[in-house]
């Protein structure tokens, strides 16, 4: 069955309403703590560390950025996962940013007044509503950042969905009846092309995720139960990346093949010479 | 013994035809087989299969009209598309206009089987394949 | 009922949206005939009002006010049109020309960038990548233009209540949308909503029949209760003053009228 993806400027009022609509389709709601809690326990780390990866620049994260990256690779990994599941109501895990081309799967972005997203800002914080406002840019900026610096992608561009509410004057509830009432429509019925692609992405994620750590340049695509792994390497090494990737990927469920392409690493390969 | 699963096959390629009819004919269905979208048209208009198979992108007249073709004729027929060139765009308009499966090409014959007999069973009329094996 | 205004790129298929969401709803369809009408009423060429409303306003525009005075002829007719209520508006900054009135229904609708160029092709039978860059440009004249008039930017999703991806749902999904969004409680005219729009209608006729002679104002009204807001408390306020006397003749609907300068302007000023 479909599944529906939603994003908001304010994550309150996104959780509120993924979580509204949910109840009123009777579908499950994709509660963030507990995909953060499975992959937190499965990898063996800190969950509030690993909960800062969704807004924090590498920067600023406390970890190298080539961490930040695995991490973020292990809760893609869980989102996609649980997306499998039928009627699903996914929020606050940046699914919107990498989940692309599933049909069965509508996504919404919520757009809430800037007057109670400070509102909410400021009695979160116990602060006046002027340095409320400045800390709301500064927090859209580094949102921004975030979203570039993850998934090279703008998550304002209206493009990126099917449809985009704002609150000023619709009310919570509804947004909530108009969403229930789109994905009734036939074109987000799951059909055999759909399921494939979210399979696809599924995979490509898990096997993402298992050879992050040791090649985090590496590419994934993931067709039909084919993987191809892209990687930069220096022409000496081919074989022996070949086989420890084959080895890595080989074994993971659901595949059936993998294949190993090469981008001459042409950085190392001058600086080699130069020796 | 229980009729036979009628089924029209469509495609402007031989070779998707070839390989479908047999793999087809092995689950208990009645297969023909067109590459013409005219001739393909004509024999509908005077036959209600239970199940059309057609490419989407084909010349003349291509995949969607013919869609829209069997279900003012006999709308109880199930339409599964097929296409090289699947998108999600193209995938969302065949469910809208009343496709029961849009399928990506390549698939292998396992794929289509599944899907024929899923709408077999939508039919009411179950064939023996494992369609919950996906 | 309610008032739905609707932004789009070219060939985004607003129209279509929009003349479907009229008939559906029983309502007017209006978009290029409001241009007519202002070019009817304040006497200008319809081909210059057009460029206007359309090209981005060059260095020299900037400075020069010919661009603005003809937005606020544009503002005036669209505003004393749409006053009549129950109608669908589909054209440049309706989102921003009718701003702050509750019954407004804002939408927008996008297509994908692939599709327009083909629709761009279809029509002008030209080739792709010209087809590509006439797109290109429209949408940067029509980006250019409101930032440099409103200071927003058209493609902002925050300024509308609805965006409709046409791409990936369809015309009629999105007839369907604002058609059942514009039945909701909060676009539905209410006494004191109409007389708001009335107000605006009234501010906006204000400020077009002063805009040639004093480009720097401001006008809002509340109740009929008009206040021309002056940049500078100067010698140029007293002509305003003397002026504005003698618009209670010639314009319906003033109760009071009078002329502040050098004050903060309120943001429901036009």
């Amino acid at each position: 069955m479909s599944s529906i993806i939603i994003a908001s400027d304010s994550p309150e009022t996104g959780r509120r309403i993924a979580d509204e609509t949910a109840k009123f389709l009777g579908y499950t709601y994709m509660d963030p703590e507990d995909v953060l809690s499975a992959v937190a326990t499965k990898r063996n780390l800190d969950k509030d560390k690993l909960k800062k990866v969704l807004d924090t620049l590498p920067s600023s994260f406390g970890r190298t950025s080539r961490v930040w990256r695995q991490w973020l690779a292990f809760i893609q990994e869980a989102t996609l996962g649980r997306l499998m599941e039928d009627q699903m109501v996914c929020h606050g895990l940046a699914a919107h940013l990498y989940v692309m081309g599933v049909s069965h799967i509508l996504k919404v972005r919520i757009i809430t007044s800037e007057m109670e997203r400070l509102q909410i800002l400021a009695s979160q914080r116990d602060i006046s509503a002027d340095k409320a406002k400045k800390i709301m840019k500064r927090m859209e900026k580094q949102r921004h950042q975030w979203c570039l610096q993850a998934f090279q992608m703008d998550e304002t561009d209206p493009s990126r969905y099917d449809l985009v509410i704002s609150l000023n004057q619709i009310t919570a509830k509804e947004a909530v009846k108009t969403i229930a009432g789109v994905i009734k429509y036939k074109k987000f019925k799951p059909m055999t092309y759909s399921i494939k692609c979210l399979e696809d992405l599924e995979l490509e994620s898990r096997v993402r995720a298992s050879i992050i750590k040791d090649h985090p340049e590496a590419s994934v695509t993931a067709r039909d139960k084919t993987i191809t792994v892209k990687v930069k390497t220096l022409k000496r090494e081919r074989k022996k990346k070949t086989a420890a990737i084959k080895e890595l990927v080989g074994g993971i469920d659901g595949v059936d093949y993998v294949e190993v392409h090469f981008i001459n690493d042409i950085v190392r390969q001058a600086a080699e010479s130069f020796r | 013994m229980p009729e036979k699963l009628k089924v029209l096959v469509l495609d402007d390629e031989p070779i998707v035809g070839k390989r479908l009819k047999p793999a087809l004919s092995k689950i208990g269905c009645e297969v023909e087989v067109f590459e013409e979208p005219k001739s393909a048209l004509t024999r509908i208009e005077e036959k209600e299969f239970d199940i059309v198979v057609t490419d989407i992108r084909m010349d003349e007249i291509d995949g969607m009209e013919v869609l829209d073709y069997v279900a003012k004729r006999w709308p109880r027929t199930k339409v599964v598309m097929i296409t090289g060139y699947a998108m999600m765009a193209l995938a969302r308009e065949a469910m809208e206009k009343g496709a029961f499966d849009f399928i990506a090409k390549p698939f292998k014959p396992d794929d289509l089987r599944r899907v024929i007999a899923k709408a077999a069973k939508a039919l009411g009329r179950p064939i023996d394949f494992d369609t919950d094996s996906k | 009922m309610a008032i739905i205004t609707i932004s789009r790129g070219s060939y985004s298929k607003g129209k279509e949206v929009a003349e479907k969401v009229a008939e559906r709803l029983h309502y007017d369809c209006i978009s290029r005939d409001v241009i007519l009408d202002t070019s009817d009423h304040f006497n200008i060429p319809e081909v210059k009002l057009i460029r206007a409303i359309h090209d981005a306003p060059t260095l020299l525009d900037r400075f020069g006010h010919d661009k603005r005075s003809y937005i606020a002829y544009f503002q005036s007719a669209l505003t004393e049109r749409v006053k009549r209520d129950n109608v669908v508006y589909h054209g440049l900054a309706g989102h921003l020309l009718l701003k702050g009135v509750p019954h407004v229904l804002k939408v927008r609708i996008i297509s994908d960038f692939s599709e327009r160029v083909k629709a761009e092709m279809e029509r002008e039978g030209c080739h792709e990548s010209d087809a590509r860059k006439l797109i290109l440009k429209d949408d940067q004249e029509r980006r250019k233009w409101t930032r440099s008039l409103f200071g927003a930017d058209p493609w902002d999703s925050s300024l509308y209540d609805l965006v409709v991806h046409i791409h990936k749902l369809t015309v009629e999904d999105a007839v369907d949308f604002i058609s059942q969004a514009a039945c909701r409680d909060a676009f539905k005219t209410t006494d004191a909503s109409m007389k708001q729009m009335e107000d605006l209608a009234l501010a906006c006729r204000i400020k077009a029949e002063l805009v040639d002679e004093f480009f720097d104002i401001y006008v809002s009204s509340d109740y009929g209760n008009v206040v021309v807001y002056a940049k500078d408390k100067d010698r140029s306020t007293q002509k305003l003053r003397n002026r504005v006397k003698t618009l209670g003749e010639k314009i319906r609907g003033i109760h009071h009228i009078e002329v502040h300068g050098g004050i903060p302007v309120p943001a429901n000023a036009v």
